[in-house]
This record gives C-alpha cells, sequence and structure tokens, in this order.
C-alpha cells in the first residue's frame, strides 16, 4: 500500500467512524428534541438539508464533471466489493421502517438487538473473508436477508 | 471537480447521520407530536417506502452492468417509466387508498415494488 493509498485509506475509515459516533449520539439525543414540536421541526429541516446535501452533491457530481464514477450511487455499488455494510445496514432499516404487520414485536425480545449486532459483525467478517477470496457476497442477497433480519430483530 | 475519494468521504460523513434523522423522523418516540404524527399516519410512509426501495433496488440489484429492463428500454424512457409508477405511487399513498386502514401491509408492498423497479428500470 503506498503512502496515499494507505493515507486515504485510514482517512475514510476515520471519517466513517467519526460519523458513526454522532450518528450514534444523534440516536441517542435526537427522540428527547423531536418529543416537543420546535425539537421536531428542527430535525426535519436538518434531516431535509442532509438529503438535500446528497442528492444535490450528487447530481452535481454526475453532471458538471467528467469524473468517471463518481457519483454516490455508482461509489455506492462499488463499495459492494468491498463491504457488505451499506446494504447490510439499509437493508435492517428498511426491515425496521417498512415491516408487514402494525405493532410487530420481536419474537426475540430484549436479544433482538443482540442478535441483530451478532448478525451483523457476522455479515460484515463473511464479506471481508470472501472479498480476500476473491469472491462477494451479492447485494441484493445481502439486501434481501437484512430486510427480513430488520423485521424480526428490530421492528418499529 | 468531485473527486470519488472526496465524494466517498462526504457520503460516509452524511450517509449516516442521514439513516438515523430519517429513522427519527419515521419512529421517534411514542409521543402525540404533531409533526411525527402526521409523517406516521399520512401516505408518507408508504411513499417513502417506495422512494427508499427504489434508491436500494437502485444500487444494490443483481447484476453488474446491468441495463435499464434488461436492454429493452433505452434512456430516458426508464426514467419517463419509473418517473410515472412514483406518480402513481404517491396518488396511491396520499390521494386513493385509505392508509389508515392499511398502514400495516401497504409499506411492505412499496418496499418490494420500489426494489424491483429500481432493480429493473433505473440500475446503476
Amino acid at each position: 500500500m503506498t503512502a496515499v493509498t494507505s493515507r486515504t485509506f485510514y482517512t475514510t475509515h476515520l471519517i466513517t467512524f467519526l460519523s458513526l459516533t454522532a450518528a450514534a449520539f444523534l440516536a441517542l439525543l435526537a427522540p428527547h428534541w423531536v418529543g416537543t414540536p420546535a425539537g421536531a421541526w428542527v430535525i426535519a429541516i436538518v434531516g431535509l438539508v442532509f438529503v438535500a446535501a446528497l442528492l444535490v452533491l450528487t447530481s452535481i457530481a454526475s453532471f458538471a464533471d467528467k469524473v468517471p464514477g463518481n457519483t454516490f450511487s455508482e461509489l455506492l455499488r462499488e463499495s459492494t466489493l468491498d463491504s457488505t455494510f451499506y446494504p447490510w445496514a439499509l437493508a435492517v432499516y428498511m426491515g425496521r421502517w417498512f415491516h408487514p404487520v402494525d405493532g410487530l414485536e420481536s419474537p426475540l425480545g430484549v436479544w433482538g438487538p443482540v442478535v441483530l449486532m451478532a448478525m451483523t459483525w457476522g455479515m460484515v467478517v463473511l464479506g471481508d473473508v470472501l472479498r480476500r477470496r476473491g469472491k462477494r457476497l451479492w447485494p441484493w442477497l445481502v439486501v434481501s436477508v437484512g430486510f427480513a433480519v430488520g423485521n424480526l430483530t428490530w421492528p418499529a | 471537480m468531485l473527486s470519488k475519494r472526496l465524494m466517498t468521504h462526504i457520503g460516509v460523513a452524511l450517509g449516516p447521520v442521514t439513516v438515523v434523522l430519517l429513522d427519527t423522523l419515521f419512529v421517534g418516540p411514542g409521543t402525540s407530536n404533531p409533526l411525527v404524527e402526521a409523517i406516521r399516519s399520512s401516505g408518507a410512509t408508504p411513499f417513502l417506502a417506495w422512494v427508499v426501495a427504489l434508491f436500494v433496488g437502485h444500487w444494490f440489484h443483481p447484476v453488474d452492468g446491468l441495463q435499464p429492463g434488461f436492454g429493452a428500454v433505452k434512456p430516458p424512457w426508464n426514467y419517463v417509466v419509473f418517473g410515472t409508477l412514483t406518480l402513481i405511487a404517491g396518488l396511491l399513498s396520499f390521494a386513493v387508498i385509505d392508509t389508515r386502514t392499511t398502514s400495516d401491509w401497504l409499506p411492505f408492498v412499496m418496499v418490494l415494488a420500489g426494489f424491483a423497479t429500481g432493480a429493473i428500470l433505473w440500475p446503476v
């Protein structure tokens, strides 16, 4: 690994770690803020700004420059060659939000989140082991399993 | 202008926070907050299920290099078709279907339909 590649590698992982840490704090605090109308509006507006930033930057990258393969969509697809984390995480949240039964509770009870964390770890490690052997888990399969696991272990 | 490295860093910085914000708005605590309740009880939930699944299908379709409509639908017609389908999904969610009585299964169906549509008509 060259010095530049190594620096990029560590920078990416540092940003990922900081972002996940910020998201974890937000997950702890936001439910309290959203308990008041003013707090809910702040969360909604900040959320819209984040989503708009993602979409606008994607558009800029797609149409305003000549760098190939630099849109979020292309980078997300490319990331499935290296990791199962993003399709898995998105699918678990999708299962959490859009499960088929109102008021659904995990049949695993309090063990649901524990099983989910264990499966997340297992899925990431499995993806990494396969990648080192020159293979990968199909992203659609990761999404399908993640959606089912999100339904069963962490329904909202 | 925006290198792949920079876009990756922006993406990993914004992505997790965005998902947590969406989770707070979709789920929230068990309060009677008008905004959160409006999101949950309106047609927003099935429509957002469609949109989220459309993007997931767009990103994580089964075959690398997949062409829209298996090569049968040329751009920009694939955008026209899934744009029309998105409009229909919005109309069904907000105006046609009574989401108070279908709140359990409709978002789930939208996920399946959105994922298939994103994968078939809009593969990256």
